[in-house]
C-alpha cells in the first residue's frame, strides 16, 4: 500500500471519528434542551483533537515508512489527490448553500454554523474516500 | 485497458530484473505507479515516459505506443 494511501485512510478515521462525535454531542443537546450548543467550546474540541489525532498518526506513519514519507506525491497520486479535491468542492459547496437557504428560514446562526461545518466534515470523508477509491482501483 | 501499450516489463526482465521499485526511483514514480503503467491502468506524463525510456537507452517510440485493440 502507498503512503498516500496509508495517510489517507489515517485522514479518513481521524475524520470520522471526530466528525461523528461532533455530531452526537450536537444531536445530544439538542435532543435535552431543544436547541443548539454554544459554537466555540464544541468548535476548539473538534479542531484540537482532530489536529492532534492527524500529528500523531502522521509521525508514526511517517516512523514506520520513513523512506517512502520523504517522497512527494508522484504524478499518479496527484491526479488521485486533485480528484478528491473535486469531489469535496462540490459536496462542500451544496452542503454550505444548503445550510445558506436553511438559514434564511430559520435564522439560527448556530445552526447555521454547525451545518456548515458539518459539510466541512462530510467534504473531508468524501475527499478521502475517493481518494482511496482511485488507489484502490488503481488509476 | 488504456490505449497506451508499452514493453516495460519486457525490459525490467532484460536488465538484470530490475524491480518494479528501482526503477520508480529511477524516474521518480512509486512502484505502484510503475505496476499501473505495466498493467495499462495508468497512461504516464511525456516526461516520465521518456525517462523511462531513457533508463532503458531507447527511443520513446521503442518503449510505448499507441494500441486501441
Amino acid at each position: 500500500m502507498a503512503f498516500k494511501e496509508k495517510s489517507a485512510w489515517l485522514m479518513l478515521i481521524a475524520t470520522l471519528v471526530v466528525g461523528l462525535y461532533m455530531t452526537y454531542a450536537v444531536v445530544q443537546t439538542y435532543m435535552e434542551l431543544q436547541q443548539v450548543p454554544a459554537v466555540l467550546p464544541v468548535f476548539i474540541k473538534l479542531t484540537v483533537t482532530l489536529i492532534i489525532l492527524s500529528v500523531i498518526g502522521q509521525i508514526v506513519l511517517a516512523i514506520a515508512n520513513h523512506k517512502q514519507a520523504e517522497q512527494k506525491a508522484d504524478e499518479r497520486e496527484k491526479v488521485f489527490i486533485r480528484r478528491g479535491q473535486a469531489a469535496a468542492g462540490g459536496v462542500l459547496a451544496f452542503g454550505v448553500v444548503a445550510s445558506l437557504i436553511h438559514f434564511l428560514f430559520l435564522s439560527d446562526g448556530n445552526l447555521l454554523f454547525y451545518s456548515c461545518l458539518l459539510s466541512l466534515v462530510v467534504a473531508q470523508v468524501v475527499e478521502y474516500a475517493v481518494q482511496i477509491a482511485s488507489f484502490r482501483r488503481g488509476y | 485497458m488504456l490505449p497506451i501499450g508499452n514493453c516495460v516489463r519486457e525490459l525490467r526482465a532484460e536488465n538484470g530484473d530490475m524491480t518494479q521499485g528501482e526503477l520508480g526511483e529511477r524516474v521518480g514514480v512509486t512502484r505502484q505507479t510503475i505496476a499501473a503503467i505495466e498493467q495499462r491502468r495508468y497512461s504516464p506524463s511525456l516526461e516520465t515516459a521518456f525517462r523511462i525510456a531513457k533508463v532503458f537507452n531507447k527511443s520513446l517510440i521503442d518503449v510505448f505506443w499507441f494500441d486501441e485493440t
